[in-house]
């Protein structure tokens, strides 16, 4: 069992990086899903992936996801050499969707420092049961159709063993790592030209068997015809990693070839975790050049490797020139990479001389100068390796950063806006004639709102990873329900501050879960009612006015009053008559606690426990939930967010001798009013009439048990807010105009007193260092 | 200088922390709090009122930039409110990470106390004061009644800041 005593830092990248594999894997799945079809760059993709999740898994020591991922890194390895037939992709499919979700739990086990689990068993042998099913039922074609491999028999090899001269013995470096994956390579690259052979071991893949044997005693193969021992030793000869071999009785010892080149990279100083970085480098490096070999070889789990790269650099060996500056182009797009230099490379020196190195600074000279006439040779198009992808150049541009890191930049920032307000218009000043002082000033201010514009977009992300997880569960759903079910992606580009994409991800699961299960009729419904038998879901993301409006539609049976109402009625939930419900407000009962409409509980939903769970997470990132339905048609969700919750426009208003903070975007307007437009009911109520709405009065001064002078309706101020569908108008002394403020939130000794259902939701810093409290209208109301 | 004396002076000092407590006073009554709660002192500035505070919590302050609760120590020991004036001060403290800053009549020195010049608090009178008690200090032949800043938030928020610090 992993022990989980790792360093942060590194756990972080590895969770990071596993994380976002992960999420690619399941986009490459359902994309191979859709299509039907796997295609061989997608295979590429997905054995990379898994061979860097078993190498990175394997250095955490959690040997268990190294272990699946090993398993499925071998199936694809297989299917990347032989094909996979289509009717077995869905099968294909459901298993590496079930791998996939194994190792998403078992990551996010180790996010939370839970023990993972150590049952594969499962897993495991689903995986070679269908490896299994592949090579039973296709006999692996070799390229060269028609030929058939031998059928295995254990009889048959030591008969070959009396032929010395059919029987050819490979022995591979001591240490090169997988030898069954490189016998196997040699196997096919023989196949390729051929040469028809049996190999012993004959299982290469998969087997921890073979490669001990292959170690041990050399990796056999047994020729069909001796006539071929010719081509197979030109193949030998150019082999990688092979130590010798013998081939028709003779022995060859492989003479280094001269002409390699050798990459000596050194790290940023200080970077840590050289090891690791050399190894995410020369993964990359495999994806451009798959025959690159490096020194030390043996990177993860090894301290001396570190030193090595550390001190000595970190060698990748290019056997063949004309790809040294693919490489190259590579190793300048590295991470952390300080330097790097070429160099000739002779394997038999004991010592690499270094011949003439033309060092490289990446950190002083980008692209120009000698650095660019050394590094950036032009990718040349016709590279066998599967080009990298777009994709890859613009995320290693990135970098990930802390979040913390940020919310202290973002508050660092905020305490500099006001800082600068507080200077400029410090009291000092006035009345005094500072041309200079002005200017400078002007310029503070512009620059400063720049920073905070920076920083602001330093935490937007675009909501595509959110909006990308939902292809699975509707996916998943449609097997399980048998329907169809499209979803369409509207405005994914679309960016908002980080937290809101963590906050909107499970509400729109719920969303479309609850679209999926009773919002979209079964198949033949949607027949019978004319509807196309395709369902459609839309999610789509748009900026508008500060805000973000996130919609979920689905062209289901949409939402019947009556249906709502009774169900609430029974459950308890109504307050009024149900006549007096409007149609809006019969939507709404969808988002109170225990309330679902579906009698029996599902897998998917029905628990009653949804609806309400959206409206709670998207009202804590400061957002609104509508529902709007047409009977038979449709309905739509819609989360109305504002884009940013660190900086928002505000109303400051006076209320006794406090300045209290009303978010602008909840104000509908603001007026006196005189005695004789007020009404009161029977209760006592005071209510205003505006445009023939009658709308209650709420004064601030009761509301919060503040003391004021102004208490007259005549001579304070109203102002009609509207939030969470209701809508009022609140009375305070007077207005002190419109701000923008930097929100923070209450200290935690605080969070016992129940502030927020008081409508107190954060508090922020004025020009003059005083505090205003930021009210949130839709608790204030209710 | 040795590193490893200097670990070892290092120790002693705050071995030394231990005793040390700072003293503000209430209507002439001394108090001590343990110097390492205290993170600093400040004369009063002006406080944001936070409705539905129970009442011995004032409000919150802005030092610069953070904002922090302050609690009328007069008022949690329920005493007379008193005006407040130049004297009155806020001693800004850490307890369990959480900063909290409580107002006093006075600031008056740090003193160094020793564990045997501490008697364990008398049993409870009629102050309400003496809950919050864990020992007296003798020194120069005046008591000083020293706090259990723990205690000085109640034990429900004492839970509710556990629960926050989560």
């Amino acid at each position: 069992m992993a022990d989980i005593t790792i360093n942060d830092s590194m756990a972080e990248m590895y969770l990071y990086e596993t994380n976002s594999l992960l999420e690619q894997l399941d986009q490459i799945l359902l994309g191979a899903e859709k299509s039907n079809e796997f295609s061989e760059e997608e295979i590429n993709s997905i054995f990379r992936i898994m061979h860097t999740i078993k190498g990175s898994s394997a250095m955490m020591e959690f040997n268990e996801i190294a272990k699946v991922a090993h398993k499925v890194e071998d199936l694809f390895s297989y299917i990347r050499n032989n094909g996979v037939d289509r009717e077995m992709n869905e099968d294909l499919c459901n298993l590496v969707f079930q791998a996939n979700d194994f190792l998403k739990e078992e990551i996010e086990k180790v996010e939370n420092g839970e023990p993972l689990n150590s049952d594969i068993a499962f897993l495991e042998e689903r995986i070679l049961n269908f490896l299994g099913v592949l090579k039973g039922e296709t006999p692996a074609p070799p390229p060269p159709p028609g030929r058939s491999i031998p059928s295995p028999s254990a009889a048959e090899p030591p008969a070959a063993t009396t032929d010395d001269s059919r029987e050819v013995l490979v022995r591979f470096d001591e240490g090169c790592q997988m030898e069954n994956v490189r016998a196997m390579i040699i196997l096919n690259k023989m196949r390729e030209i051929g040469v028809q052979c049996v190999s012993v071991p004959e299982r290469l893949e998969n087997s921890e068997a073979a490669v001990q044997e292959i170690i041990t005693r050399g990796f056999r193969v047994v020729l069909e015809d001796a006539a071929d021992v010719g081509k197979v030793t030109d193949l030998l000869n150019n082999s990688l990693n092979i130590a010798s071999f013998t081939a028709g009785g003779r022995e060859y010892k492989l003479a280094r070839k001269k002409e390699a080149s050798a990459i000596r990279v050194f790290f940023e100083d200080g970077c840590g975790m050289e090891n690791m970085r050399a190894f995410q480098l020369l993964n990359q490096v495999l994806e451009v050049y798959p025959d690159i070999r490096s020194v030390p070889e043996q990177l993860i789990n090894n301290e001396e490797a570190t030193q090595q790269v550390i001190h000595e650099g970190f060698l990748l060996i290019v056997s063949d020139d004309g790809r040294v500056g693919d490489v190259l182009g590579v190793v300048e797009q590295g991470l952390h990479v300080k330097s790097y230099a070429t160099e000739n490379w002779e394997e038999t020196a004991a010592d690499e001389a270094p011949a003439a190195p033309v060092p490289v600074s990446i950190a002083k000279e980008e692209q120009s100068g000698p650095a660019a006439a050394v590094a950036v040779k032009p990718q040349p198009a016709v590279s066998p390796a599967p080009a990298p992808e777009s994709g890859r150049v613009v995320k290693q541009n990135l970098i990930s950063v802390s979040l913390n890191k940020l919310d202290a930049l973002m508050e660092l920032v905020g305490e500099i806006v006001i800082t600068e307000s507080m200077v400029t218009s410090s009291p000092d000043l006035q009345d005094l004639e500072l041309e200079n002082f002005t200017k400078s000033a002007r310029q503070l201010r512009k620059l400063t709102g720049e920073l905070q514009d920076i920083s602001m977009s330093l935490r937007m992300v675009s909501v595509s990873g959110a909006f990308q997880k939902m292809f699975r569960i509707v996916r998943d759903m449609n097997k399980k329900l048998d329907k169809d079910v499209e979803l369409i992606l509207v405005g994914e580009e679309t960016e908002v501050d980080k937290t809101i994409v963590d906050s909107i991800a499970d509400p729109l699961m719920h969303l479309v879960r609850n679209s999926m299960d009773h919002g979209i009729e079964s198949r033949a419904d949607r027949l019978a009612g004319g509807k196309p038998e395709k369902g459609k879901i839309v999610l789509s993301a748009q900026n508008s006015a500060g805000e973000i409006l996130i919609t979920v539609q689905d062209d289901g049976k949409g939402l019947d009053r009556e249906v709502l109402l009774n169900k609430a009625a029974e459950k308890g939930l109504l307050t009024k008559s149900p006549a007096e419900y409007s149609e809006k407000e019969a939507f709404l009962l969808l988002l109170l606690p225990g309330f679902s409409t579906k009698s029996e509980v599902t897998e998917f939903s029905g628990r009653g426990v949804g609806m309400d769970v959206v409206k709670k997470n998207i009202e804590k990132i400061g957002g609104t939930v509508t529902i709007e339905s047409r009977k038979g048609l449709g309905m739509a969700s819609i989360f109305k967010i504002p884009l940013t919750l660190a900086i928002i426009d505000a109303m400051k208003v006076a209320v006794g001798k406090s300045i209290l903070t009303i978010p602008i975007n909840v104000i509908n307007q603001t007026f006196k009013c005189t005695a004789q437009n007020i009404i009161e009911d029977a209760n006592g109520t005071q209510m205003v009439l505006i445009r023939n709405e009658c709308y209650p009065i709420i004064r601030l001064y009761e509301a919060l048990d503040m003391e004021t002078e102004v208490t007259d309706i005549e001579e304070g101020i109203l102002i009609l807010v509207e939030a969470g569908g209701s809508a009022a108008c609140v009375f305070a002394d007077e207005l002190l105009g419109q701000y923008q403020v930097v929100v923070k939130p209450l200290p935690s000794y605080l969070s016992s007193y129940d502030l927020r259902d008081d409508g107190i939701v954060g508090c922020t810093i004025l020009g003059d260092g005083s505090i205003s409290l930021i009210l949130e209208m839709s608790s204030l109301l209710h | 200088m040795d590193w490893l004396q200097q670990a070892e002076l290092q120790e002693q000092e705050t071995v030394v922390a231990l005793n040390q407590y700072l003293t503000f006073a209430i209507d002439e009554q001394s108090f001590g709090i343990s110097i390492s709660d205290v993170v600093e002192i400040i004369s009063l500035c002006p406080i944001a009122q936070v409705p539905q505070f129970s009442g011995y919590a004032k409000g919150i302050i802005n030092l610069r930039g953070r904002i922090i609760p302050v609690v009328d120590v007069r008022l949690r020991f329920h005493m007379p409110e008193k005006p407040y004036d130049s004297r009155t001060c806020i001693i800004i403290t850490n307890i369990n990470e959480l900063d909290i800053g409580f107002i006093v009549d006075e600031v008056q020195e740090v003193v160094d106390i020793d564990q045997g010049d501490v008697e364990p608090a008398p049993r409870l009178t009629g102050s309400y004061a003496h809950r919050f008690i864990i020992g007296v200090g003798k020194r120069l032949g005046k008591m000083i009644l020293l706090l259990d800043s723990q205690r000085l938030l109640n034990e429900e928020e004492v839970a509710a800041l556990d629960v926050s610090q989560m």
